[in-house]
């Protein structure tokens, strides 16, 4: 049977009206740092008494997980959608919340409307900005998500100095550029690493600057490798933002501050 | 459940269409896939006092229901929503007293549907959903 009319989409606009900023945190392939930069800038948003909502729609985050405890949080229903638990400050929602930890093997065809279905759902209410985790790449999820918010959302573009990564990143940028998403710059992640003084270049000398110029975007600036992550995450959220990557960080918050959609 | 939530996305949907295509609106049709597990009768209820109350509107509301089909992309196996239903009582409803309704969350994302239930012939979670999710407007009618 055909689906005249989808009443989500006006459900998710009415929702999104409530959300003064979406910034979504989006790059070409995982492990480039997505879920580590969502989650710490959505604590450091909160610190500054920002109303924050985080919203993971990639299935296999742990980081998220670890650092807002999803195990023990617990989703409220309401008359009006579900309400996210608010975990150190801020408002989060995953689909790994839903699913009770589960492993979530949905298949391809119905990616778009589970993205479709937790944005109409979650009721965030008043934010001053909504952080998006988006799964990595170029996938339904990512391509339906854009289509949804586009018109009020800011896109960050996650990449390291690793070829490989700049390379998708740079289909990335293509895509998002053909299909009228607002990129409010890239952000180079791991691009050095400080020992002592000294700056090494691990993953490569960072080429991110390169990119930007030659996709006529913001360049955001560079996120150091830092070893103090592992422990932090195992600390907690007021280790997370008391580290070096963290301060670096907050310096790109400015900058994308009169940058945001 | 979300019966308000839904049917106050169904007016918002509905007073826009309205106002796009400035038609006086009689009726309108609703099919309810049968994975949201919508209590119709809330539904119903909510709609009317939704479309009395914010738009000053009494109209004809009708509502289907949709049967559930999903199919296993391992073995090709198509079954119905009752096939399973025994599955997703025994992940969250084990001690529920007769009568009660079994909260579960796939009625908010149909599609979860395969993290708490497999195949009922090969055991595979790689399911897919054919038929009988979400909610949506089949037509509206108009004077
Ligand atoms: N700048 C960094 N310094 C140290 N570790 C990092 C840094 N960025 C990411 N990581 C670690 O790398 C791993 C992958 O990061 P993650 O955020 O999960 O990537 P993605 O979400 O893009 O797949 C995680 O264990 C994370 O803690
Ligand atoms: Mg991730
Ligand atoms: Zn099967």
């Amino acid at each position: 049977m055909k689906r005249l009319v989808d009443p989500r989409i006006e459900a998710i606009r009415n929702r999104f009206s409530k959300i003064k900023h979406t910034v979504m945190i989006a790059s070409g392939k995982g492990g480039v740092g997505k879920s580590l930069i969502a989650s710490t800038l959505s604590l450091i948003l909160s610190q500054r008494n920002k109303t924050v909502g985080l919203l993971d729609l990639d299935l296999h985050g742990p980081v998220t997980h670890v650092l807002f405890k999803l195990d023990e949080a617990e989703l409220k229903e309401s008359k009006d959608g579900l309400i996210p638990p608010v975990v150190n400050g801020v408002k989060v929602m995953s689909l790994g919340l839903l699913a009770r930890n589960r492993p979530t093997p949905i298949s391809g065809a119905n990616k778009r409307d589970a993205i479709r279905e937790i944005l109409a759902v979650t009721r965030w209410d008043s934010l001053d900005i909504l952080v998006i985790d988006l799964p990595p790449g170029t996938g339904d999820e990512v391509l339906e998500t854009v289509n949804l918010l586009r018109e009020k959302s800011s896109i960050i573009a996650i990449t390291t100095p690793s070829k490989l990564s700049i390379t998708v990143a740079s289909r990335l940028i293509d895509l998002l550029k053909a299909m009228k998403a607002y990129i409010a710059g890239l952000l180079e992640n791991m691009a050095y690493l400080k020992i002592n003084g000294t700056i090494l270049y691990p993953l490569g000398e960072p080429k991110g600057i390169e990119l930007a110029r030659e996709k006529r975007i913001n360049y955001l600036g560079k996120l150091p490798l830092d070893p103090e992550i592992p422990k932090a995450l195992e600390q907690g959220p007021r280790k997370l933002v008391d580290t070096m990557f963290a301060r670096e960080l907050a310096r790109v918050v400015e900058v994308l501050e009169g940058k945001m959609r | 459940m979300h019966e308000w939530s839904l049917a106050s996305s169904i007016v918002l949907t509905t007073k826009k269409i309205a106002e796009e295509k400035k038609v006086q609106v009689k009726g309108v049709d609703i099919v309810v896939g049968e994975l949201s597990q919508i209590d119709l009768e809330i539904l119903r209820d909510a709609l009317n006092t939704l479309f009395k109350e914010e738009l000053g509107w009494s109209i004809d509301v009708r509502i289907e229901v949709e049967k559930a089909k999903l199919k296993c992309n391992t073995c090709g196996y198509e079954f119905g929503f009752n096939e399973v239903w025994k599955q997703i009582k025994e992940v969250f409803c084990q001690d529920l007293e007769p009568g009660e309704e079994c909260e579960n969350p796939i009625h908010y994302v149909p599609e979860l549907a395969s993290s708490f239930i497999k195949c009922p012939k090969c055991g595979s979670p790689d399911l897919e959903i054919i038929s009988g999710r979400g909610v949506w407007i089949k037509s509206i009618r108009v004077g």
